[in-house]
């Protein structure tokens, strides 16, 4: 066999088991309905502008509090804004700190599991100690006291959630890496003088990256939450709004006890959504991944 | 008379995959205070014929058709209330693996001693005293009954087993290969263990293993399994002097006699096939040295060559196969 | 190795993740502001004899290695200076009331929580693929996803606001005079109960789907099959084969999740307006009241490494295997 057709092959391997992926995937209840609402919610995002109604700067200042009329369908809050527009443009908000807190989170965990699962010894001891450290300590506590300190932004959320959630995909990497390191064809490599490099490059992260897909999916539902509990605690960035932000205006501006409710359901109930997507999501990839579940 | 009898057993998985076909039409007999033995690769549906046996298979596993006779009922059509009183109390199991076949939480007395009080109606007392003496009857030291699985070697784990498996007195034990993953001398310990007590407390044996050579000595009669079917059947002087089946051959073959050891040890190639896609024809014929045309389009019978035994091959009366 | 020498051993440990979490908040508090003085001493409401003995207490005319040393030591006291907000000592305002109150809502809340995922997910292994297991691993995942904030102002909305059987806010009614020890419990369960209704629903979630999981993976051994064939009965499996393998995970998990309930309830406190450490946290973040916040942050850290050190030892003490 020449090499073009090892290649042709390699790819028709490939795509046979992405294939098979997607149909076990597409049998999977949980996995469609939380793909379904996923789409739903980038679509939201994406087309915020030409969604809602009005932008987050459109105050109505004579009509704050105003319950949901067919002018304001979820009524508007204390400023006179329209809820349901800032409920589309906060969809923006929450995904795009997820996402992206979600990539630091397995860039930095990756790194650190590769790292302390190739090199071994005192390495491996020093980092996986820092791992567990970081494993046990109370998150939002920490998350706080960073935000705290480093100020209200956007990207300080998305870093300070990144830093403070890294700890388990390290961990999962890193046995991972372990795994592969002693495999056979690690250690002919190594023989033949491959340098670590290449090895890393070569055998290593090949073998992690569905590992690192299914990491960054399941990090996002935590970024979202963690978002919105550091918004709702008025450690959110003020120039994007967020639903977590809404629900700390709602319980600030007293929507609690005048019982305005419709500033207080859409909210959470977005997020709660949002993060059931992609929480049904990584249940589905659990059940494909896991084999004793996927038994029958 | 035999006292258990299986006749064009099936048992198929359902699973994501499509159907696991782990046994397709077995058919034997045990004869009442004889050992046979069972003999394949693993993966050939030897587990899956036990676990039909005891009813216990899981779920996902169908049993498309067959029969299992005991003491004159069909077992696979009793209800699971009858079976409860047969299960343990009449046909027991030695499990493949007894470290995971033990609770590790547990000590083994206590789990030997639930066994007993849910078939003999004997208080709690009496029951450890009957463990303490089958400890004694398979060996272990009595003392060691409220160890922890973990704290017993790999043989002695067996042995453990063994003796759960004798709590309520069965006329019948299938033993799991019970000497897999053991060493040597180890494995002979065991296996001589089981003939002193089908001797002792006049048992039946199903013996099952992977291993040819290590149950020569202690069997009367074997199966030879291939793919979820029975290739080859008679008693165990026949098979040794005169296999018919290529494959028992080669298994033979693939073991170094004492004596000649210089002889070159012959591998069978390839390895065991699908068995949700098992091959057209006969099963074997991929790695058969012996195939021709016809094997792979034809399924051999299973032929009964002169009250000595069966054979599945389309070349039994053609082939040389000395030994 | 015996269980003493492994309590020895876990005991080591937390003495080296009490030294992580006293350098962690060295370089947060000292370090990363760049400026701590500013930070930590340059309060207006300060008055300057106060602000000299703040210097001197954190040592922050002296070299950052002395200060780390003089850091230590404070640590041990639980010497974090004196609150910007409260102007008293952060040790007095954390070592209080706030703090009963906090574990009053945090210690029932893990235990039913526990004991009812346990239950529950108990049922739903057992009962695998059935309309109830279905439901109940769906309830997990809401409850999974959903703010533990948002629940607690829906209790509100729905107990206070709507039916008003439950109070708005607050760990007891301001104001009050009780005439006796069981007016004042009777208050205090009172506003208690949304707390750790909110508290309880949260954290439930997670015990049921590993309890669950855990049961499952518990009957696909072979020690379940084999209690089969000998015929115990399903009682008998269920509970001696097979809880007592799939619950011992769950010891660890409690001890583990502990930095999980801890979050739940610094925003379950924030929403109910608790008198606790969590609703302590919020004033201070947003007081921007330093000291305070070093203090929480340290008292809560060795919190969840001393429930990681007692779960260990509890759950090697129950596990034969465990080899220390
Ligand atoms: N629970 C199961 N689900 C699906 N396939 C199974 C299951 N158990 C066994 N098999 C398959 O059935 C075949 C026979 O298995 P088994 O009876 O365990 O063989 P043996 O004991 O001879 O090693 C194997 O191919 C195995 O992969
Ligand atoms: S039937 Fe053919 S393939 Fe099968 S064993 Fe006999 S000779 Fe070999
Ligand atoms: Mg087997």
């Amino acid at each position: 066999m020449n090499k073009e057709s090892v290649r042709i092959k390699k790819i028709k391997l490939f795509g046979d088991r992405v294939l098979e992926f997607a149909r076990i995937y597409y049998r999977n209840k949980y996995g469609l309905a939380g793909l379904i609402i996923l789409t739903f919610f980038i679509f939201l995002a994406l087309f915020a502008p030409f969604i809602a109604p009005y932008t987050p700067s459109d105050t109505f200042l004579a009509e704050p509090f105003s319950p949901p009329s067919s002018k304001f369908l979820l009524g508007t809050d204390e400023l006179g804004r329209d809820i349901f527009s800032l409920l589309i443009y906060g969809t923006w908000t929450s995904m795009t700190v997820g996402v992206l807190a979600s990539l630091l989170t397995v860039i930095i965990g990756t790194f650190v599991g590769i790292y302390a699962g190739y090199y071994g010894g005192i390495v491996q001891s020093i980092l996986m100690r820092l791992t567990d450290f970081f494993l046990i300590l109370p998150a939002l506590p920490l998350m706080i006291v960073l935000a705290a300190i480093l100020g209200p932004s956007i990207w300080n959320i998305i870093f300070v959630i990144s830093i403070v959630s890294w700890p388990v995909t390290a961990r999962v990497i890193m046995s991972q890496t372990l795994s592969v390191k002693e495999s056979s064809y690690v250690e002919a490599s190594k023989a033949l003088g491959a340098g670590d490099t290449y090895i890393i490059f070569r055998h290593i992260l090949p073998n992690v990256t569905p590992l690192i897909f299914a990491y960054v999916i399941l990090n996002i539902a935590g970024a979202i939450l963690a978002e919105a509990g550091l918004s709702f605690l008025g450690l959110g960035d003020p120039s994007h709004i967020s639903w977590g932000m809404m629900l700390y205006y709602a319980d600030q501006f007293g929507a609690l006890v005048a019982g305005i409710w419709w500033y207080i359901l859409p909210p959470g109930l977005a997020i709660s959504l949002l993060v059931l997507s992609f929480m049904m999501i990584g249940y589905a990839l659990d059940e494909i991944i896991n084999p004793r579940i996927r038994r029958r | 008379m035999s006292i258990l009898e299986v006749n064009n057993l099936r048992v198929y998985y359902d699973t994501m995959r499509g159907e696991v076909k782990a046994v397709d039409g077995v058919s034997f007999k045990l004869e009442k205070g004889e050992i046979f033995s069972i003999v394949g690769e693993s993966g050939c549906g030897k587990t899956t014929t036990s676990n039909t046996i005891m009813r216990i298979l899981p779920p996902e596993a169908v049993i498309k058709s067959g029969s299992i006779t005991f003491d004159g009922i069909n077992l696979l059509e009793i209800p699971e209330k009858e079976m409860k009183k047969i299960r343990w109390k009449r046909i027991a199991m030695v499990f493949q693996n007894a470290m995971n076949a033990l609770n590790p939480v547990k000590n083994v007395g206590s789990q030997i001693v639930d066994a007993i009080t849910t078939h003999l109606n004997i208080p709690e007392a009496e029951a450890w005293r009957k463990v303490k003496e089958l400890f004694e009857l398979v060996g272990l030291d009595p003392s060691r009954l409220k160890d922890y699985p973990h704290e017993f070697s790999g043989g002695m784990r067996q042995r453990v087993f063994i003796a759960m498996a004798l709590s309520c007195d069965p006329e019948i034990l299938i033993a799991d290969e019970p000497t897999t993953g053991l060493d040597v001398i180890v494995q002979r310990n065991i296996l001589n263990l089981l003939r002193d007590l089908r001797k002792k407390l006049g048992l039946s044996i199903i013996l099952i293993t992977h291993d040819l050579a290590a149950v020569a000595q202690v069997s009367d009669k074997i199966a030879i399994m291939y793919a979820g079917k029975i290739v080859e059947y008679g008693n165990i002087y026949d098979i040794f002097t005169r296999p018919r089946h290529p494959y028992t051959y080669l298994l033979i073959k693939s073991f170094p006699k004492i004596g000649s050891k210089k002889e070159r040890l012959v591998t069978i190639k390839g390895s065991p096939p699908s068995l949700i896609n098992p091959p057209k024809g006969c099963r074997f014929h991929p790695r058969c040295p012996y195939a021709i045309e016809k094997c792979r389009i034809e399924e051999p019978p299973l032929v009964n060559i002169n009250n000595k035994g069966l054979v599945a091959c389309h070349l039994y009366d053609q082939l040389n196969l000395v030994i | 190795m015996g269980l003493r020498e492994f309590v020895f051993k876990r005991l080591i440990d937390g003495a080296i993740l009490f030294f992580m979490t006293v350098t962690l908040n060295f370089f947060l508090f000292r370090v990363m502001p760049g400026d701590p003085t500013a930070f930590l001493i340059e309060n207006p409401k300060f008055t300057a004899e106060t602000r000299k003995a703040l210097l001197k207490l954190f040592g922050l005319d002296k070299p950052l290695w002395e200060q780390y040393l003089i850091y230590i030591k404070n640590s041990f006291t639980f010497n974090f200076g004196i609150s910007f907000q409260y102007l008293a000592p952060v040790r007095d305002l954390i070592f209080s009331v706030r703090l009963l109150n906090t574990l009053a809502l945090m210690i029932p809340a893990t235990l039913l929580a526990t004991i009812l995922g346990v239950i529950v997910g108990t049922v739903a292994a057992w009962r695998r693929g059935s309309k109830f297991d279905s439901t109940s691993t769906f309830v997990s995942l809401v409850f999974y996803s959903t703010p533990v904030y948002w629940i607690g102002l829906l209790v509100m909305l729905v107990f206070a606001y709507y039916l008003g059987i439950l109070p708005f806010r607050g760990s007891i009614t301001p104001g009050i005079k009780y005439e006796n020890v069981f007016q004042f419990a009777a208050d205090y369960l009172w506003h208690l109960t949304g707390p750790l209704l909110t508290l309880t629903l949260v954290n439930f979630g997670g015990y049921l789907l590993i309890m669950r999981s855990n049961l499952l993976d518990v009957f696909s051994q072979d020690y379940i099959v084999a209690a089969r064939a000998k015929g115990l009965s399903e009682r008998t499996i269920l509970f001696s084969y097979g809880m007592r393998n799939a619950i011992l995970p769950i010891v660890t998990l409690t001890g583990l999740n502990m930095a999980f309930s801890i979050s739940g309830a610094v925003l379950t406190e924030t929403v109910f307006s608790w008198y606790g450490m969590g609703r302590l946290i919020y004033e201070a973040v947003n007081q921007r009241d330093y000291p305070l916040l070093e203090g929480i942050f340290f008292l809560l850290a060795l919190m969840v490494i001393i429930a990681n050190i007692i779960t260990d030892i509890i759950y090697a003490y129950l596990d034969p295997r465990i080899k220390y």
